[in-house]
């Protein structure tokens, strides 16, 4: 299983940017959040607010231009490579020719120590929550559902103690985004540090103890829009209405 | 229990998946040449033509060691405690040895057609397992490097640098007095060294022409593109490429 403490993730004044062909376009322009182990924290924000260029910056597979973020005391790449981490990401395409056992399979190799290998794979297969002939299927006669699913079960292996989880319920019916909520829930009480970015706002509601809006390139928290602090999770919606 | 879940000749059969295909095309194609060779009465060309064309086109369908970046695919491996530099040097050493063990198979198929027709491959070091598997581990090295790259299209790449190679040649060829830094630093020796490859399979065999020099700046070269590889897997894993999120 994976080891280490449960990390905090904090980031300042992040700065990414994307080159396009003569210019650079940039998305991050001063974000900053932090996340506590033991709690879900989301990020909401438009389509091309920069939520994913967030976490990837978190998970170290984006250098920022500028800015820090610290995971766990450590570099967000020196955190993964580690202890490793849970990400499951916006566009979940699996490799071209694999079923999901073949997946899952090699997740499990690559995270869990020999010893425990058959037993985290047994748990992985039922965190997908699919049928063996669903996992037997190649990638090209999964359905979009079926292959989030398959990524979801591949963050959960050796269950990571930073869980990084980009629109977790897009294309999921609901069955299947209950039963992510209740890993995302199982993984806070773990103590797991749990990240999220949705356009439900619903689930935001039901599961972030925290939320940043990320508009502009810059996150806010939240409860800090207003002064008194008293914008309850009924005023969520209209909120982020207004911030977004 | 110690065992891997996905021992090593699964982890082929997944490296070769995304080429099914191509390799059945690929083989249904080359049967059918030999086959019009054969026919035709040019047996001879069987070996002279489609043993090396053969085995380059298996080594570039196959090259493309990187172009999982491309997809985002690699986050399944990286989000895990693994270094990714080391995690596809691992992937491009279990595949260039598939690649060398298939364009073995082609050159024992071609060589069992030889000796049906009863023809001699001595003078030919083109057709034999060392000159494949050199030719092959050598188009693997140049494929790694160029895919850790270029994400979009690494066998694309691939052959076009083959054409650029080519069109460097030519360009060398049709102006004998362009400046010789260029002919001789630039496009020969960033060129695929077939001469040398050729060298190092007779020095292999003990024939003739062979000399363990070859063999050096054969290592040297693929070495080279090797290490390219390893640096552009780094870049790739600091700038989002990786993770489907290239810039």
């Amino acid at each position: 299983m994976t080891s280490g403490v449960s990390p905090g993730v904090r980031a300042d004044g992040l700065v990414v940017s994307y080159r396009a062909l003569f210019r650079r376009a940039a998305v991050l322009r001063g974000a900053g959040m932090t996340a506590k182990p033991g709690e879900i924290t989301a990020v909401v924000g438009r389509n091309g607010a920069g939520k994913t260029t967030l976490f990837l910056s978190l998970l170290g597979f984006l250098r920022p231009d500028a800015g820090a973020c610290v995971v766990g005391g450590l570099s967000p790449g020196a955190y993964r490579r580690a202890h490793g981490a849970g990400y499951l990401p916006e566009t979940a395409s699996l490799p071209r020719g694999w079923t999901g056992r073949d997946l899952l399979a090699r997740s499990v190799d690559l995270a869990v120590a020999p010893e425990e290998r058959e037993a985290e794979f047994r748990r992985a297969v039922i965190r997908t929550g699919l049928d063996g002939a669903s996992l037997a299927k190649r990638e090209s006669k999964c359905s979009m559902g079926t292959r989030r699913r398959i990524a979801f079960g591949c963050a959960l292996v050796g269950d990571p103690k930073l869980l990084v989880l980009d629109e977790p319920f897009a294309g999921l019916d609901l069955p299947a985004c209950k039963a992510v909520r209740q890993e995302m829930r199982a993984a806070r009480d773990r103590g797991a540090t749990v990240l999220f970015a949705s356009h439900r706002v619903a689930e935001v509601e039901r599961l972030a103890d925290c939320v940043f809006v990320l508009a502009g390139g810059v996150t806010e928290r939240l409860d800090a829009l207003d002064p008194e602090g008293s914008v309850g999770w009924r005023d969520v919606e209209a909120e982020l209405e207004r911030r977004i | 229990m110690s065992r891997r879940l996905v021992p090593f000749p699964t982890r082929i059969a997944l490296a070769l998946s995304p080429h099914r295909r191509a390799l059945w095309t690929f083989f249904a194609v080359m049967g059918a040449l030999v086959g019009l060779y054969w026919y035709g009465g040019r047996v001879e060309e069987v070996f002279t033509v489609l043993a090396p064309v053969g085995t380059v086109v298996l080594a570039v369908l196959l090259a493309d060691v990187c172009a999982d970046f491309r997809r985002g695919h690699a986050v399944f491996w990286t989000q895990r405690a693994v270094s990714p530099v080391t995690f596809y040097l691992a992937r491009f050493a279990e595949t260039a040895a598939v690649g060398a063990g298939l364009a073995m198979l082609w050159i024992g198929a071609l060589s069992g057609v030889a000796v049906l027709a009863g023809w001699s491959l001595e003078s030919h070091p083109m057709l034999t397992a060392p000159w494949a598997v050199a030719v092959v581990l050598t188009i693997f090295a140049v494929g790694f490097g160029l895919s850790a790259w270029l994400p979009g299209g690494a066998r694309t790449a691939v052959i076009a640098f083959g054409a650029i190679s080519l069109a460097g040649a030519l360009l060398a060829e049709l102006r004998p007095g362009l400046e010789e830094w260029f002919a001789t630093r630039v496009v020969l020796e960033t060129l695929f060294p077939l001469a040398d490859l050729n060298a190092t399979a007779r020095w292999v065999r003990g024939g003739d022409g062979g000399s363990p020099g070859a063999l050096l700046r054969t290592v040297i070269y693929a070495g080279a593109w090797t290490a390219l590889g390893a640096l552009g897997v780094r870049r790739a894993a600091l700038s989002g490429r990786m993770a489907g999120a290239g810039r």
